[in-house]
């Protein structure tokens, strides 16, 4: 039992009951089966974004560019299949190397070059979100043949909603990358203290590109299941998702600081993000205190992780 | 906690509960907006509100952040769990929003469009200003300004949309009704108000003889009278038709540069797309087409039609 409050995801844990209990009580249309799992169909697109944000932010990087990225390979995807009527798995793929692409291009100037990851997304957050308006001229795109209806609501053997199937296997293989594979563990080391993992032979900027990647991949993953579940695609979708993505990740107590965190602490997160948002839709908040809401909970994920580390330092 | 403070409690809740007015017959409104926070749809939501109070309904005002499409989707989502009786939605995206809305028909909750109509998807009905007739009022009243040869500019809103065409047509076939042989020059744009000024420069560079211009929208009528600053003319030398009745049209006109205007009844689009929802929740028959319909701004009503229309609170004169 100590070696779970150890648990760097303990206190979402705690956040998402907590949440849970004053919400049942607050509002009686919350706790059904029908609410839980339309919630958890709403945090799969921020679950997906914040599992590749997780990667990056361990490295003690950050990826603001991720909702842009949605964005671009989702208008592509999108405009391959209805405008140019090519095959949706042909535009799925599309979506990937698009999204490794620009992991590759962003994972090249932080590892390679040396521009803090933090200038380099930033700058991409408009840069991609402007090619996607420009490759598909703007246009609103709707309509899209399978299997994008299925993965955005159809249910798996009629009752498991795919978004959620979408998230539970990729949060399992992610789960799997981080604690088994030679990336996941270094990953954690180059976070940690990177001259030291340089030190002992890690060939750090090929990992760091690769994190980069990483994101990328899960940007178009979740343009994937995001279009799919809109039934349709443009350049405007996903507007300030890397918002909620790094809000999920910092609030599953990953380190912002990096080498410290868990993934699935950035589900939980995911989860507690969406729960705010549709305990405030089920209590008739409005719009600006929704958006004063969310911003308050984002400083004080990064308040407690300044906390939990001046802590950390001292012993 | 003693024994007594819990009955106690549970007594005062039960009185709270007792003391709320008919909490079960009352109906529930879910009113979901764009996340558009200027002048047009401060109007049209605050039409909404306006006719949620006065029906007396629980009325729920919910904004897509951002006009994030997602967000709006979850919203009707979170609505449809809410039980809600009815929804009024001004879509973010015609198409996006209908899967959403398909689950909320299909859990027999009547849903209204405002403003913009949803595709894909047969709703309970769609309240919006009828573009063509709109157009047909502003183009009735060109008509009536010039003789059957002249010249005329219209500046165009995006022909790539309905909107844009719409107005486009209502306005000409209006015009070429009465005066068959009438020249119109066209100056396209996407909506864009600069487009709009370097077009109308463009063409009255090279007809000095325009009688009349006619825009598709009071931004594009700004880009024109700025065009016109620059040639030299004088406010009323040539007409002036703006669209929409905003706030930027209705000052043109109080400074002489505007001579009418088609404008949208932009806070009865809110109300009647509320009063809508709310008949049809009372499983009353409702409409599948709304039109709010057009008002003819001139110079001699446009005081009058600014404080009764509310656009009056926005404007540099009021």
């Amino acid at each position: 039992m100590k070696s779970l409050t150890r648990q760097e995801w303990y206190g979402a844990l705690i956040a998402v009951l907590v949440l849970g209990i004053l919400l049942s009580i607050a509002s009686p249309y919350f706790l059904n089966s029908r609410n839980l799992s339309n919630i958890l169909v709403q945090a799969s697109v921020i679950a997906l974004l914040a599992g590749g944000q997780t990667f990056v932010i361990l490295t003690g990087g950050v990826d603001l560019a991720v909702g842009s990225l949605t964005a671009l390979t989702g208008a592509v995807a999108g405009y391959m299949m209805i405008k140019l009527g090519i095959n949706p798995y042909l535009a799925i793929g599309a979506a990937f190397a698009i999204g490794a692409a620009v992991g590759l291009f962003n994972g090249y100037l932080v590892a390679f070059v040396g521009i803090p990851s933090f200038i380099v997304t930033l700058g991409g957050l408009t840069l991609w979100r402007g090619l996607a308006y420009d490759a598909t001229g703007g246009y609103d795109m709707s309509g899209l043949p399978a299997p994008f209806p299925f993965i955005g609501y159809g249910d798996l053997f009629g009752i498991i909603p795919m978004p959620i199937v979408v998230m539970v296997v990729f949060y399992v293989s992610m789960s799997f990358v981080l604690s088994s594979t030679k990336l996941g563990r270094y990953v954690y080391a180059i976070g940690s203290n990177e001259m030291g993992a340089r030190q002992v032979g890690i060939n750090v900027r090929w990992y760091k590109l690769g994190v980069y990647v990483v994101s990328g991949l899960c940007c178009a993953l979740a343009a994937i299941v995001l279009i799919g579940r809109m039934d349709s695609s443009s350049g405007k979708i996903a507007q300030m998702f890397e918002l909620d993505a790094i809000a999920a990740v910092i609030l599953g107590g990953t380190s912002l600081f990096g080498g410290r965190g868990s993934i699935i602490g950035s589900l939980l997160g995911a989860i507690l993000i969406t729960m705010i948002r549709n305990g405030m839709n089920l209590l008739e908040i409005s719009q600006f205190k929704q958006m004063m809401a969310i911003g308050a909970v984002v400083i004080i994920a990064v308040w407690i992780d300044v906390i939990r580390r001046k802590r950390l330092l001292r012993k | 906690m003693s024994f007594k403070k819990i009955a106690g409690g549970m007594a005062f809740a039960m009185l709270t509960v007792c003391m709320m007015p008919n909490a079960h017959a009352e109906l529930t409104i879910a009113y979901i907006t764009n996340g558009n926070t200027n002048e047009g749809w401060t109007l049209i939501n605050g039409g909404a509100k306006e006719a949620g109070k006065k029906a007396g309904v629980k009325f729920i005002e919910l904004a897509a952040e951002k006009g994030e499409l997602s967000k709006q989707l979850a919203i009707v989502e979170d609505m449809i769990t809410r039980k809600v009786d009815a929804i009024a939605i001004a879509p973010v995206d015609s198409a996006g929003i209908s899967p959403s809305v398909k689950r909320a028909l299909a859990a027999g909750i009547p849903v209204v469009a405002i403003d913009t109509n949803i595709t894909g998807v047969k709703i309970t009905s769609y309240v919006a200003t009828d573009n063509i007739k709109a157009a047909n009022v502003q183009g009735n009243w060109a008509s009536g300004q010039v003789k059957d040869g002249d010249k005329v500019i219209y500046v165009t809103g995006d022909q790539g949309q309905s909107t844009g065409q719409e107005r486009k047509k209502g306005f000409i076939d209006a015009l070429k009704a009465k005066h068959p042989h009438i020249k119109v020059l066209e100056v396209a744009t996407t909506w864009d108000q600069t487009q709009a000024q370097n077009g109308v420069e463009a063409v009255l560079r090279a007809n000095s003889d325009v009688k009349l211009i006619a825009c598709a929208w009071d931004g594009g009528a700004l880009g024109a009278v700025a065009a016109m600053k620059g040639a030299g003319i004088k406010p009323g030398q040539i007409k002036l038709a703006g669209f929409d009745g905003s706030p930027g049209g209705l000052d043109m006109m109080k400074e002489g540069w505007q001579q009418a205007n088609a404008a949208q009844m932009l806070a009865k689009i809110g109300a009647v797309g509320v009063e809508t929802a709310i008949a049809a929740a009372k499983k009353q028959k409702v409409e599948a087409r709304i039109d709010t319909g057009a008002f003819l701004v001139l110079p001699s009503n446009v005081d009058k039609f600014a404080k009764d229309s509310g656009v009056a609170q926005f404007m540099k004169m009021k």
